[in-house]
């Protein structure tokens, strides 16, 4: 048996800085949703998650600079299917992001990408890696009884 | 993205199709409402029956696309939104912002 949190799975990509990839790695995430048993009703949400935050990392973390990179892991443990989207950005400001939903920001076109990856993913963490890069991590736990059976069969 | 434009009792209906998402849907969708409100349209539904995918970006299409009809003094409204876009306006307190129906027919008959 795998010791708890050891990865079953880990895929890690690493394409140049461009909203086409999107597609990619969207297509990416529902073949391993095959694969480790994401809740079927929870899919559509992690896979919105996904690409907010690649939307996110192109547009602000890499300015739309074609020459920067982005890298995706996705990675299965027994409990848990994790994403992470690296950029070269510096990060931002958590405490800056406003609420969509007070009312000043309520007819806002924009400003609802984090949010939502905060309301649908189960833990959201913001990273930094040796090199500076800005990294958003985001879990959501795996239905066990679910996930066993589809390593077995 | 096959969109259709046309006018049903009265009221102007835009049916989307596929997904709603950056660079895929987004800009269409803001050039038939800016073109129809260009031509002096005052009632607009739009028919999100068959749109499977909508990420924020949509979202704030649809609501420039409320915001820019009531500068107009014209109506927009919702109709047959997928359980998916449902979540995602309630999670966003959008759902208080527009009115929307379960039906294509009641979103019409809304304004008579």
């Amino acid at each position: 048996m795998p010791e708890p949190g050891r990865a079953l799975m880990h895929a890690r990509f690493r394409v140049p800085s461009d909203l086409r990839y999107t597609d990619l790695f969207h297509l990416v995430l529902n073949q391993m949703a095959l694969e480790v048993q994401i809740p079927e009703e929870r899919l559509d949400w992690v896979t919105l998650s996904l690409r907010e935050a690649l939307n996110n990392a192109v547009l602000h973390g890499n300015k739309k600079d074609p020459s920067k990179f982005l890298e995706v892991e996705m990675e299965a443990t027994e409990e848990e299917f994790i994403i992470r989207v690296w950029d070269e950005g510096p990060g931002f400001n958590q405490k800056a992001l406003g609420d969509p939903r007070d009312p000043e920001n309520l007819f806002r076109p924009n400003g609802r990408g984090i949010f939502l990856i905060r309301q649908l993913m189960d833990h959201v963490e913001f990273l930094h890696d040796e090199a500076g890069h800005f990294g958003l991590e985001m879990r959501v736990t795996l239905s066990k009884q679910d996930n066993q059976e589809a390593m077995h069969e | 993205m096959n969109n259709r434009i046309y006018e049903k009792d009265g009221v102007t209906v835009l049916e989307l199709k596929g997904t709603i998402t950056l660079g895929s849907g987004d800009v269409g969708m803001r050039d038939h409402i800016k073109e129809l409100l260009g031509q002096g349209k005052k009632r607009i539904v739009i028919d999100l029956g068959e749109v499977s995918f909508m990420d924020s970006t949509g979202l704030g299409e649809l609501v420039a696309a409320y915001t820019s009809a009531r500068h107009q003094q014209a109506s927009l409204k919702l109709a047959q939104l997928t359980k998916k876009i449902k979540d995602l306006l309630a999670i966003t307190q959008l759902a208080a912002v527009f009115e929307s129906y379960e039906t294509l027919d009641e979103a019409i008959a809304s304004f008579k």
